[in-house]
Parts: structure tokens; sequence; C-alpha cells
């Protein structure tokens, strides 16, 4: 019997009870007891005074190693590794830590849940046991956003054959929210029967400003899990072998099925309805591996930027309401500076050169640059050769990246997270390597990415180990952006910032209204899209610096929602602007650095406390 | 004829070992051919093993070094590239030496090389070789200067339309169009980009196919059809006879034989490609276009209408 790829995996899923997972049924009521915690302590953290992204993982707590399949590599589901998100359980304040789960094998018979690790506020972290209710499943990309508009984070998961709403009840416990997705976006159809989804990178924005968290799901490719395409592609003298640099590597995503993305408008009850045809008309399905929801055009609705793995990448400009169309190659961003397509991967966006203009990075295969893109009058203009990226980045195989101001002096950095997909890159003379520290480099004024070398051998950019998922926050709440790493096969790194101790910072979270306006355009009330100015020092020296609050930086991720601006030397801030989704102008009087405050819609100034 | 043959078959095998430096014109150009193709499918093992004499050689051909030295770079290794073009001149050197400086983001110092001296009235310093026009475009275009790109990349396309790098000067003259407002003109460029990006989408697959099937003639044949696509002859007979040296009772390659015979004007050579062809396989369709063609340009309409109402028959589509 000849089975069909798509048949056979459903086959497969039946005997092992997990068709419909896709989150519509949920594994055992009992869920497994949280992992022991193998970290020695996640008290009395002795702080390195080393100036550098020293990774704490270990004595902070967090124990999360990855499992991604085989160290071989033999298929294309095992190098993509996991995505890692920032939320708050429990509404206390600080940044909690949620990560997605492979499986050592593929043979789908250990599949895991979401593994929790819940902060003390000081950046020690405990290992949090899943709610009541969970769905084990192969997971991959990951979005904290208030779906419900309680107030609080939730969750939604993306995986192979699965996209889950976890809740977040009073307590701080995510649970699995049954019927949150409509079924049909679980399978794709085919000529040969129904192709299991594969999520990638998800995004949880308000597409149409009516206060609801939608969502834009990213999808990878066809894979039958059970016979996956090796060593190459087709049959007889036709066939092509799938070879990377002379040596054969796993097959795809070349020549194999893609999946088209869907999107998903919010009800705002946790729950969604599948909106994909009327909000993406036109859409043709590509290798999605990157979302960014950002506001591209500066018209105060959000839009996207899909990273697609060799397959043009996509501009979605909103009309305002929730409707996009793509403009990625009239706005130059489509391909590489020359046509190809490259291998997009993650994306992320700031005002890197300060003009109020919010730019983007987008990272690539090796061979090919991490791209950066500034926002001009008219679209983007590509920077990446003046600014050296392609020089500096061309031997890394990047996946999450960041921009954001490490070092508080007022200038982004950008960093990535790294790591080859072909084991074979080890091999001689092939320009890389498998495993790869993460990057950081200084974007300032000189308009030239300035490498940051690590000076600790302790740094996240000294261990060459390859990281896929990554996301941003302050995890010991002293106003500098840390870093987590989801290593893949590894443990998970944890890059606390020590970068600089004289610089002076602001964080600042914006949320939206805590209940709904009469009328639309509202803001969320986890206040995504919300846009800050600070203005900094008076006369010849002031300037301003720009932000724009989202989360879907990374890859496969999901970064802290507070805004983090470096002040340099400046003691304090002379005033704040805030610009709402909804069209509300907030201006706000200045104050002393170093501080977070929280402010929200309508209310003001709700808090503000020194850091720690 | 049959020894090139044999040494092009060669070269599609199997990766180049090393065997010292090529001793005759005809031994530099196959080993160029080699290791052109050896970088365009992003092999640089195969020229870094196939020329480790090249680094302690005094005489190399200098083409040789330049595709030796951006399969260093390609490896990883510049700094070795800068080392062995260091010690050369002349405009395959400089050429390389252009490349190194584009994969650093040294666009200026990639512009001073190929840039044209002061009271040139040649618009790069090597206006013999095409390449040379494509990497100044490039190096201007990376560097945000699309009007300076546009006239050098117009003349890369013009003088080197089937180069491998053709589709990416294409795709830079679409967006030069477009800096400049030209609507008309991006579209038109955007088609030549797209047709020249599909022909060397298929000229790698066939050539990765070669590669891996050696010894199957088909994906041979596939690349012959190629080259008579694009006009290109010669190249597309030695393709089709690389096919049939492989397997004579190639029926198809006989048939496309045929016709590549009948476009080069080599009437006697067409047909009797043809009889063999019909010999070979009495369902072919293509061929009995070919004769009803070869039949026509010799005046004899009744022949070449039998020769078209079979072809008809047989289901063919294509016009006489």
């Amino acid at each position: 019997m000849r089975w069909f790829p798509a048949l056979a995996l459903v086959v497969s899923l039946v005997a092992l009870g997990l068709l419909g997972a896709g989150c519509g049924s949920e594994s055992p009521a009992t869920p497994p007891p949280a992992p022991p915690s193998v970290a020695p302590t996640v008290a009395g953290v002795a702080e390195s005074s080393e100036r550098d992204l020293i990774d704490e993982a270990r004595t902070r707590g967090l124990d999360y190693v990855n499992r991604s399949g085989t160290a071989g590599k033999r298929v294309i589901l095992e190098a993509n590794g996991a995505g890692v998100a920032v939320l708050d359980l429990g509404n206390d304040g600080d940044e909690d830590l949620v990560f997605a789960q492979g499986a050592p094998t593929l043979d789908f018979t250990d599949l895991p849940g979401l593994e929790v690790f819940e902060n003390d506020g000081a950046g020690r972290f405990r290992r949090r046991a899943l709610g009541s209710s969970y769905t084990a499943m192969w997971s991959t990309g990951l979005a904290a956003g208030d779906v419900d508009g309680d107030g609080d984070d939730d969750l939604v998961v993306g995986g192979i054959m699965g996209l889950c709403v976890y809740l977040q009840g009073t307590d701080g416990a995510l649970a699995l929210r049954n019927g949150a997705i409509p079924t049909e976006v679980f399978t794709i159809p085919r000529e040969k029967g129904p192709a299991s989804s594969w999520f990638t990178s998800l995004a949880l924005f308000d597409a149409d400003r009516d206060g609801r968290l939608d969502l834009y799901a990213g999808r990878y490719l066809d894979l039958d899990v059970g016979a996956p395409p090796r060593t190459q592609l087709g049959e007889g003298p036709l066939a092509i072998p799938c070879q990377w640099k002379g040596h054969t590597v796993f097959c795809g995503p070349a020549g194999l099925t893609p999946q088209p993305d869907i999107f998903l408008r919010g009800r705002g009850d946790g729950t969604f309805e599948d909106a994909t045809a009327s909000a993406l008309p036109g859409h043709v399905a590509s290798f999605t591996l990157g979302v960014h929801a950002f506001d591209a055009d500066g018209d105060l609705d959000t839009d996207l930027f899909v990273a697609n793995d060799t397959s043009p990448n996509l501009m979605l400009i909103n009309d305002g309401s929730g409707v996009f169309t793509d403009f990625a190659r009239a706005a130059g961003v489509a391909l590489s500076s020359e046509g190809r397509m490259q291998a997009g991967m993650g994306v992320a966006s700031a005002d890197v050169d300060r003009d109020g203009k919010l730019d983007f990075a987008v990272t690539n295969f090796s061979d090919e640059p991490t791209e950066l893109f500034l926002g001009a009058q008219q679209g983007f203009r590509r920077v990446t050769n003046t600014f050296g990226l392609l020089r500096e980045t061309r031997s890394l195989l990047s996946w999450g990246v960041h921009l954001a101001d490490f070092d508080g002096d007022g200038w982004l950095e950008m960093l990535t997270a790294n790591g080859h997909v072909y084991p074979q890159a080890d091999e001689p003379m092939t320009g890389t390597r498998y495993g790869q520290p993460a990057t950081l480099w200084r974007l300032g004024p000189e308009r030239r990415a300035i490498r940051v070398e690590p000076r600790s051998e302790r740094s996240i950019l000294h261990a060459a180990i390859g990281a896929r998922g990554s996301a941003i926050g302050d995890f010991d709440m002293d106003g500098a952006v840390d870093v987590v790493l989801a290593r893949i096969d590894a443990p998970a790194a944890l890059g606390m910032n020590r970068t600089s101790s004289t610089n002076t910072r602001l964080a600042l979270r914006l949320l939206g209204p805590t209940l709904p306006t009469p009328s639309a355009p509202r803001t969320a009330r986890g206040g995504q899209g919300a846009k800050a100015i600070v203005v900094i020092e008076v006369g010849a020296a002031e300037h301003a610096l720009f932000a724009e609050s989202h989360t879907s930086a990374g890859f496969q991720s999901s970064s802290t929602p507070w805004l983090h601006f470096g002040l340099g030397s400046a003691r304090r801030y002379e005033k704040l602007i805030v610009r709402w989704p909804s069209g509300r102008v907030d201006t706000f009087e200045g104050g002393d650095a170093n501080a977070r405050i929280v402010v929200r819609e309508g209310a003001g100034v709700i808090e503000r406390v020194p850091f720690r | 004829m049959i020894a090139m043959l044999l040494l092009v078959l060669a070269a599609c095998a199997e990766p180049l070992q090393s065997t010292g430096p090529p001793g005759d014109a005809a031994a530099i150009a196959t080993l160029r051919a080699a290791w052109h193709e050896a970088l365009e499918l992003d092999v640089p093992s195969e020229v870094l093993a196939g020329g480790t004499w090249i680094e302690s050689a005094s005489d190399a051909d200098p083409e040789l070094v330049a595709l030796f030295a951006r399969a260093l770079a390609s490896a990883g290794l510049a700094e070795r590239a800068d080392a062995l073009l260091g010690q050369k001149s002349g405009p395959q050197i400089a050429l390389a030496r252009a490349r190194l400086a584009l994969d650093r983001d040294e666009l200026e110092r990639a512009i001073r090389e190929l840039a044209p001296p002061a009271g040139s009235t040649e618009p790069v310093r090597f206006p013999a070789v095409p390449e040379a026009f494509l990497l100044l475009g490039r190096a201007h275009a990376r560097a945000g200067d699309l009007a300076r790109a546009e006239p050098l990349l117009v003349e890369f396309v013009s003088r080197a339309p089937w180069h491998v790098e053709a589709p990416q000067a294409w795709f830079v003259l679409v967006d030069a169009a477009l800096a400049r407002g030209d609507s008309k003109g991006s579209t038109s460029r955007e088609r030549s980009r797209a047709q020249s990006a599909e022909w060397h989408a298929f000229y790698r697959a066939r050539r990765v196919q070669i590669r891996a099937n050696p010894s199957e003639a088909l994906p041979r044949l596939g690349l012959a059809q190629l080259w008579l696509s694009a006009n290109e002859l010669e190249r597309a007979r030695d393709a089709v006879e690389s096919a049939l040296a492989l397997d004579a009772s190639f029926c198809r390659g006989q048939e496309l034989a045929a016709e590549i015979e009948r476009r080069a004007g080599r009437v006697e050579d067409a047909r009797a490609r043809a009889d063999a062809a019909l010999a070979c396989d009495s369902k072919l369709v293509e061929v009995h276009l070919t004769l009803a063609r070869l039949a026509r340009d010799a005046g004899d309409t009744t022949t070449s209408n039998v020769h078209l109402a079979r072809y008809r028959e047989l289901g063919g589509k294509k016009e006489l």
C-alpha cells in the first residue's frame, strides 16, 4: 500500500490520539508535574560585575533545555527550534517566561507541553506547572497579549498541527481555551488529502483598531513527518539532490510545498474567527518564518512584515480596516538588493536613525546579509551595505533579531540570535559554523554597524551555541534590556545586561483604557501599537527618541511590551508624548530618569517607580 | 571535438581532483569552465581541491587565479584570497579584488578598482570584460547611486545576456527605472528579468541534475533545450552530443540534434539526424516540425505540408 504523505500523517496522528490536537481537545485532565528544577538555587544570585550580556540562566533558575529532534538534523522539522515569550503572569509587574518545546524524536510519541518560568521580580526564575488543561504538541511560535480583554497577558501557541490559545486566570495560571481557534485552519486542503499546518511565527496586534487583538499566524510547509524527503527531491534521472556546498543535507524548503498564512480576527473573548480571505486578498502561500507587526507607513494602524524563506518577503500594508495589501516589491523590501530570494527568518523594528520613522531589520541565511531598512519619505531605504552588514553577517545564519538600546547611550544596537541549520556547516571550507554565538552591533551616529565583542567567556556573545527564538525584556527590573535565547538542543541562555552602569534609562508601559471607549478607533487594553516620543535635554543637545509598543520581534517569539529608552548622561527627560491607536495624543511633563512609568490612555501616568 | 566533449563530460561527472597546472590552452579553458560552474553551484571546495597548486604558481592563468580567490573567499578564507591577489595584476585580478571589496561592503574600494582612469572616455577600467560593467554597477547601486549604476548595467546585460548574474543586473535596472518614474521601462525590464531568472533557474537545475546523474542522458537533453531556447546553438549542440555520447540510442536526443543542426544552417546534418530520430522512434512528434521546416526552407511546400500535417496529427501545436 502506498500511503499519501498527508494521509499517512493523519493515520499516525490518530494512532497517537493526537488528531484534532490543534487545541480542539485537551490532553489529560491532570497535567504532568513540572519537571524538577535542576538549577542549584533561585535565591541569592550574585550579579556579575562584567560589562556584557552575561548568561545567568543557570544561576537564576532558568533550566529550560530545548529538544528539537536528533542531532544529525536529517529532517527540516528538526532545524527550526523553538520560541520564547515574555509575559506577565500574575499581574505582579515582572516579566515571566514561557518556552515552546519540541521533541527528541520525530515519532511524535513524547510530545511536551509548554515550559513556564515564573519571575520573583528580581530576575530569579522558578518552574511553574501549566494550568489544569493543556495540549501536548511540538510547539514552535508564541505570541503573548491580552486576547480576552481582562487585563492580563494570555498566550497563543503555534506548532506542528496545532494553534492554541491559553488564557491566564486570576491565579496567573495559563489554561487552554477550547474552541478558541476555528478548526479549519489546522489542516490545508490538498489534492492528495489534507496537510497539517506547520505554524511558525505569530503576531498578536489590533488590525482594525476595535480594541481586540487579532492574530497573524505564519505557516511554513507541508511535511509528511512519517516519510519526509531525504537526500533528494524527485526521482529518476531528473532528481535534485538536497545539497549545500557539496554536502548532503536535509531537504527543503525549496522543492517542498509552502503553506498559506492565516489571519484570525479576535472576538475579544479569547476566541478568534478566520478572516484570512477578507483580510489577505490575493495572499500567495510562501515559506513564512518571521512575522512582525508594526506601523510601517506611519499612518497609526498596524502593518505587517512577513519574512519568508526562499520566497519573496511580504510588506502587508493595512488600509485601516484590517485589510492588507502586499507592497513589498514596490517598497524594495521583498528581495535582496539584486532580486534574489533570501531566507528571511526574524524581524524587528525600531527607530535606528532617530528620525521619527520606524526602521526594520530582517535576518537571513549564511552568505546573505541581515538586511537593514530605514524608513524613508516613501517606503524604505536599504542601508545594509553602507552599514557594512554584508561583511558583518554573511558568515552567520541568524534567526531572532532585536533593535534595542542595550547600553543606554540613546542609540540602538542590533542583536541577532544565530546558528546554522546544517551540522555539515562544521565541515571544512563552508565559510560558516553550526554553533554560533549571538552577536551585537552598535548602530550609532556613525551609520556603520560596529560589532560589540564579548568581554567575558560567560557572555552570550561568546558561547558558540546555536539559538533560534529570542526575546527581550527587563527581567531584574533594573531598566536595562536583557535577552533570553531559546538555543536549539541546548539549555536556554539568559543574557543579563551589564553593558553600562552610568547611562540613564527610562522604561515605559503604554496601556489602553480599562473599559473600551464607546466608539472605534480604540486602543487595545494592552496598548499594542501605541507610540511614544521622549524628549531629552534642552537647547543644542535636545533630541527625541521614538518607539512603538509591539511584541512580535525576534523569531517565533514574543518580547516585552515595555518601551526602553536610553537617555545617555541625561538625568531627566523633558517631555513625554504618547500617540494612541485611538487617535488620542497625550503630552506629559518630564521627570527624572531611571524610572519605570506606566501610562494608561485616559488616566495618565498611573505608576512611576525607580528602577531596582 | 570528441576530446573536448569528453572533457566537458568529465567536468560534469564528478568533482575535480587536484591535477596540477593545466598544460595547454584547451586544458585551461576546460578548467575555467569547471571552476566557473563550481562557483556558480556554490561548491567552492571543488575549486580549492582542484587548485592546490595555484597559490605557489608564479605564472598561473589570471582567470584561474581570480576564480580560486573567489573560492577562497566563499570558503571563509578571504585573507588567503587577498594574499593571492596581492601578487598579481590585470583585469581578472582587479575584478576579483572588486568582488572581495563588495563582499566586505568596501564600496569605495570596489569603485576604485574598476572606475576608469582620469581622462578616459570609457565607462569602466576594463571595457573588454563584461563583468567589469556588472561589478562597478553593483558597487554604485549598493552605495545608493542608481543613476550611475544604470548605464553600466544596461551595457552589461547587452554584452552578456546569458551571464549567470544577468537576472541580478536586470533587477537593479528595474529599480533604476522605477526610481526615474519610468513605469513603462520598469515593466519591460521586469519582463526581461523574469525571463532571465527563469532561464537561469532551469540552467542551474539541469547542471545539478547532470552532476547527480552523470551517466543519464535526459538532464543533458534539458540543458541542450535551454541553450537552444537562448539561440546558443553551439552550446546546445555540445550538450545534446554529450547526451548522445552517453546513449547513442537516445531518440529524443537525435530529434533535438536535428533541430539544432537546422537552426545552425547545417541542412544535411539536420536531415540525417531527423532520419535517425524517426528510425529510432516513429512516434516522435517534434522531428516532424523540423522536417517540415527543412522542406519549407528548401522550397518544397508539398513535403513541408505533409510533415506539418503529421506533426498536427500527433498533437504538435507550434507554428511552422
